[in-house]
């Protein structure tokens, strides 16, 4: 799976506009400034994807959406435990409610970082289909899991069903101005479906 | 290559990554997509697995054992440079390389953890029952007897297996158990 200089950069681009608007999603749900910290687009074997973001058994909360049609793979947004409390209190507090005062408010804790993560994740996959003119993505529902982060990003690899060597890491860290909130928003795809996305918008260029 | 003096095993297993901190007992990490063989009183580690499978084969009478961690069902339809994280693959080359220190593929004994639907999706067939079948079918090839298992269920594990004792230990975010 290699790029040429150019491919990364149409890469770097899309992933950019994608990571902006999922940004922009956020901070118009939360009422708040989110800043967007991008790195570097880079190419690395599965393991070392965790290692930027905890260590392997560190528990994290995760949405998965999966993405079907022109291209293929999952939208994955992960949370810290630590941080996963503070998130959902700025949501709740617009709201005058008290999360913990709630009957079930596990199942509403649940329910509410679902609904962050679908609107994250159909904001950048959407910002996608809209730029390069795909008519064809479809998103699943939001599936939720806690547990360790390296089971998370392996299984949510497993399930794109990927298979090759390295994967692309797309990642964006979306930074809340107060308050050090990590969160990670990754875009898990096949290589065919990110050539796909290179020779579109090569195509729209020309 | 048959009856390696034990030391020589040794000098195999410490060529691998192995993650020592004070107060703990040595242990050679398997990485995702990988095998590791353990010899002795060895102990094998391998972090995380959610739908991946974690497959534990023992050689009791040579004490060898090797671990697996199992991504994806079958290499059949890609090209990709490291196969060891299909089963089909992997299983397979670990249960030769077992098979190269003399010992009697019959009387292998393998424990399997993992399998799990992490994000519980709504599938008859998840990642995870079709990595745990994949396994299935590759020891049954062998005869190989599958002693103990923990798996299924929508969490992960981390596996810790004893070369010496055969017993594996396995944690989760809840809990510990041996089996």
């Amino acid at each position: 799976m290699e790029y040429n200089e150019q491919g990364l950069e149409i890469l770097n681009e899309i992933n950019n506009i994608a990571s902006s608007n999922a940004a922009t999603a956020l901070s118009l749900f939360l009422n708040k400034d989110i800043e967007v910290l991008l790195s570097d687009l880079k190419i690395k074997p599965i393991e070392e994807i965790c290692s930027s973001l905890g260590e392997e058994e560190e528990i994290f909360n995760s949405v998965m959406v999966q993405i079907d049609g022109s291209i293929m793979g999952n939208v994955l947004f992960v949370v810290k435990d630590s941080d996963f409390d503070t998130i959902l209190w700025n949501i709740v507090s617009m709201y005058s409610m008290e999360i913990d005062n709630v009957d079930g408010s596990a199942e509403l804790k649940d329910a509410t970082f679902k609904e962050i993560g679908n609107i994250l994740s159909n904001s950048y996959v959407s910002a996608i289909g809209k730029l390069l003119y795909l008519d064809e993505i479809r998103t699943s529902v939001p599936y939720s899991a806690k547990d360790m982060l390296s089971a998370i990003i392996t299984s949510s690899y497993a399930n794109a069903e990927i298979g090759e060597d390295y994967v692309i890491d797309m990642n964006c860290i979306l930074k809340e101005d107060a308050s050090v909130c990590g969160i990670g928003l990754y875009f898990i795809v096949s290589a065919n479906s990110l050539e796909f996305l290179v020779e579109r918008m090569d195509e729209l260029i020309q | 290559m048959f009856f390696l003096p034990i030391f020589e095993k040794k000098i195999k297993t410490l060529k691998v990554h192995i993650e020592l901190k004070v107060g703990e007992i040595l242990k050679v990490k398997v990485k995702v997509g990988d095998y590791r063989l353990g010899f002795e009183d060895d102990f094998l580690e391998t972090v995380g697995l959610g739908s991946c499978v974690g497959v534990a084969i023992f050689d009791k009478k040579n004490k060898i054992a090797g671990l697996a961690h199992i991504m994806l069902p079958d290499s059949t339809n890609f090209s990709c440079k490291n196969k060891l994280k299909f089963a089909d693959y992997c299983l397979e080359k670990m249960i030769e390389d077992i098979k190269g220190y003399g010992g009697d593929v019959g009387e292998f004994r393998a424990k399997i953890c993992g399998g799990s639907n992490m994000f519980n999706v709504d599938s008859k067939s998840t990642i995870g029952t079709r990595n745990l079948e994949a396994v299935k079918n590759i020891l049954r090839k062998y005869k190989i007897t599958v002693v103990a298992t923990d798996v299924g269920g929508c969490i992960s594990r981390t596996m810790t297996v004893s070369v010496l004792t055969n017993e594996v230990l396995i944690r989760n975010k809840d809990n510990i158990k041996k089996i």
